[in-house]
């Protein structure tokens, strides 16, 4: 009986999981530990109940919450459009929306500051526009799917249209919303680039918060103990929206040939799309206005020179990249191949902390790495920061594809005298392949855009791109502002054309982040 | 050539395979009947070297095959549902075997013929009919010369007329081979064995030709189920 699993033998080699768990475990892990041990040996976790942690903690939690509200309510009519009907360019225009949330954060936050005075206005305004992506690709993928059979049995039997809509499509809809709004919260309650950028210094999240005690005031017991409490309340918010995902998996009908909207329909979905577009598309306009007059590319000091960023961010950007698909692909394959609890808390519990909050990554390098030889002094810091937090990207590419491979086709494989290793080379690989590809994309764009951890082991001789603007912006004068917005500009056109890349290999799938 | 000698298999805290043994003479074809869930499949996979054995052994040739990884067994599994490699072609698909083991490759064009597919070879496997993968799959399951050929419900799934026509050509194709052959369906089994072993809840309680046992039924659910 094909479905029934049993002690079937683990086709597996010990290095596939020995690498990935050494890597986490000397980058992450330790870290991590060094950093509880540190914070509660100076005492400093009392330290906390300060009114101005409980203010940052509190700001944190609430322009979350706001943020994701806010989110949910822009990015709802232009799901509606984008998932209930067919019409020319909508595919373009996905990938257009797409490419807001994997621009850098701090060419988001150059960005409105060219269209906003600093404020929470523009902080709110900013993770809008970062996450109304995830809004339209998690629901719009349940939405599309969603039989439209379903409201019109509603109707014949006697619903008007809000009516069936509330009853019919919003509770098969909830779990997706859910998940989506889990997702948004996270990303907003981890903001570090976009609120340190447009925060001014004065509205601070727990990211933020660290940085300043860290870099700024030199209190490090302190900054310890808030990198581990955000690490505790990121972990707690991962595993509230994995029970979630967990009942996002309901069985749809299978895809609707979706109609073209009609009349009136026509006019509001064209209306909603061009205004969505229009506003998405604002801060993009402000940021190359803003850029004018900043295309020169001569160093305005020693160590701020654009040219050795983007070489320094493109070099960085290909290491991190080879790193993350490397381990990602084998750290995907060891939660593939277990199929307990532990793969799940191997996933969410370890994996994603590191691509949600990338000042814990950088700060506990800071903290940590001077053993066993002292790693702090050279700039192998950054790509390895990179990595790190890059992988869970390539992981999330490749691990539905990976549970996707019936355990038959491995036992197939070696059965007809495929070694372990061959039936990897010879089966898995060939099928997720092109996933890795979008994985290693996608650890690219994360590479190149990195900020968080990168600001706190940046050294003169290797500053990237991201943390050369934020520096330009920090600096006096119209000629660094200037310049730093060219600089977002080039960045932005990086990432964007990657990810161009990337939704083309992807192709109509619908992805989830 | 082959022995099970007293094999169990645990899932959870189920015994699968519960002290099952059977023995395939040289050149035999053996069938296993029973009801679902009665550990057909397991039995398959156990020989196969997918199933850890929680206790007895399995005897090929007079060795002991625990030490031996599947892929170094050289048997021969056609899967229920056929497990087809789908980024691979017909052909592709019908090669891996002989791939692994560095045999000549071009014994594929020959298998392709021999089940009448030679038209498909740079097709893929997903779009074919349900009788043409049943063919892919045997012929990838046969082309390698496998010590031991094992098929899991070879015909399971088909249609009535075709399945008439699969078991005149299998019992050709498989005409002096070591075979284990699953099924559920007793003309299968009379048709295409020399002998049946009858399994019931992980154990084989009976083997012997399919006249034999209808004759001389060793117990009160052998009756039965020969007679249900």
């Amino acid at each position: 009986m094909a479905d029934r699993v049993g002690r079937s033998l683990r086709l597996t080699n010990w290095w596939v999981w020995v690498l990935p768990a050494a890597f986490l475990g000397y980058l992450f892990l330790y870290p991590v530990f060094r950093m509880l041990g540190y914070s509660l040996e100076a005492g400093a976790f009392g330290a906390l109940t300060r009114p101005r942690f409980l203010s940052s903690t509190w700001f944190t939690i609430w322009q979350a919450l706001v943020s994701t509200a806010l989110t949910l309510l822009a990015a709802l009519p232009l799901t509606w459009a984008l998932s209930r009907f067919n019409f020319a360019g909508k595919s373009l225009i996905r990938a257009l929306v797409t490419i807001p949330f994997v621009l850098p954060t701090v060419v988001v936050g150059a960005a409105f500051l060219g269209l906003l005075p600093r404020g929470v206005g523009a902080i709110l305004a900013a993770h809008v526009f970062f996450n109304i992506a995830v809004v339209v690709r998690t629901v719009g993928g349940v939405w599309s799917r969603i039989d439209r059979k379903l409201e019109d049995a509603a109707r014949v039997l006697g619903a008007s249209p809000l009516r069936a809509a509330w009853s019919v499509t919003f509770p098969l809809l909830r779990p997706a919303l859910f998940s989506a709004a889990a997702i948004v919260f996270l990303f907003c309650f981890a903001s570090f680039g976009t609120v340190l950028i447009l925060g001014g210094g004065r509205l601070r999240t727990i990211e933020v918060e660290i940085y300043q005690q860290a870099v700024n005031f030199g209190d490090l017991p302190v900054a310890a103990a808030l990198a581990v409490l955000q690490l505790v309340f990121v972990v707690i918010a991962l595993w509230v929206s994995s029970r979630w995902q967990r009942h996002t998996s309901i069985d749809f009908t299978a895809e609707t040939a979706l109609p073209k909207p009609q009349g009136q329909q026509g006019a509001v979905v064209a209306l909603i799309v061009s205004l969505s577009l229009g506003l998405l598309s604002l801060p993009i306009w402000a940021l190359i206005r803003a850029s004018f007059g900043g295309w020169s590319f001569s160093a305005p000091g020693q160590s701020l020179d654009p040219l050795r960023a983007v070489g320094n961010s493109l070099l960085y950007s290909c290491i991190a990249t080879v790193i993350a698909t490397v381990i990602g692909v084998l750290a995907a394959r060891t939660i593939a191949a277990s199929r307990s609890r532990t793969s799940t808390l191997f996933d969410t519990g370890l994996m994603l902390p590191l691509g949600t909050s990338a000042v814990t990554v950088g700060f506990g390098f800071l903290l940590a790495l001077d053993w066993p030889v002292d790693l702090r002094g050279t700039s192998a810091l950054v790509p390895l920061a990179h990595a790190l937090v890059a992988t869970p990207f390539v992981v999330r590419a490749a691990l539905p594809l990976l549970r996707s491979i019936r355990p038959q086709l491995r036992e197939a494989a070696a059965v007809l005298g495929a070694s372990p290793a061959r039936v990897w080379r010879e089966i898995d690989f060939p099928i997720v392949a092109r996933a890795v590809m979008v994985g290693a994309g996608l650890a690219a764009v994360v590479s190149l855009g990195e900020f968080g951890a990168t600001s706190f082991v940046v050294r003169p001789s290797s500053v990237t791109v991201p943390t050369l603007i934020f520096r330009l912006l920090g600096r006096p004068g119209t000629a660094s502002y200037a310049q730093a917005m060219a600089l977002a500009v080039v960045l932005a056109g990086m990432t964007a054309v990657i990810v161009l890349v990337i939704d083309r290999l992807r192709g109509e799938q619908a992805g989830t982040f | 050539m082959l022995q099970v000698e007293e094999v169990a298999v645990r899932f959870g805290d189920k015994l699968a395979l519960d002290q099952a043994s059977l023995e395939v003479g040289s050149g035999e074809t053996i069938a296993l009947l029973g009801p679902s869930g009665s550990g057909k499949s397991t039995l398959l996979r156990a020989i196969a070297g997918l199933e850890r054995l929680e206790g007895g052994r399995i005897m090929f040739e007079g060795a002991d095959l625990s030490r031996i990884p599947t892929h170094l067994r050289r048997f021969g599994l056609m899967f229920q549902g056929y497990a087809l490699f789908p980024h691979l072609t017909v052909a592709q698909n019908i090669a891996f075997g002989l791939r692994m083991h560095g045999l000549d490759e071009s014994r594929a064009t020959e298998a392709l013929a021999m089940v009448g597919l030679s038209d498909l070879a740079s097709r893929s496997v997903d779009r074919l009919s349900g009788g043409e993968q049943q063919r892919v799959a045997l012929a990838r399951t046969l082309v390698t010369e496998p010590r031991l050929v094992m098929l899991d419900e070879p015909i399971g799934a088909l249609d009535r007329q075709l399945r008439r026509r699969l078991i005149a050509e299998m019992r050709e194709l498989l005409d002096g081979r070591c075979v284990i052959y699953v099924t559920h369906d007793h003309d299968e089994a009379r048709s295409i064995a020399d002998r049946v072993a009858l399994l019931h809840e992980g154990r084989v309680v009976q083997t012997g030709t399919y006249d034999e046992l209808m004759a001389a039924p060793a117990s009160g659910w052998v009756s039965d189920f020969l007679a249900g």
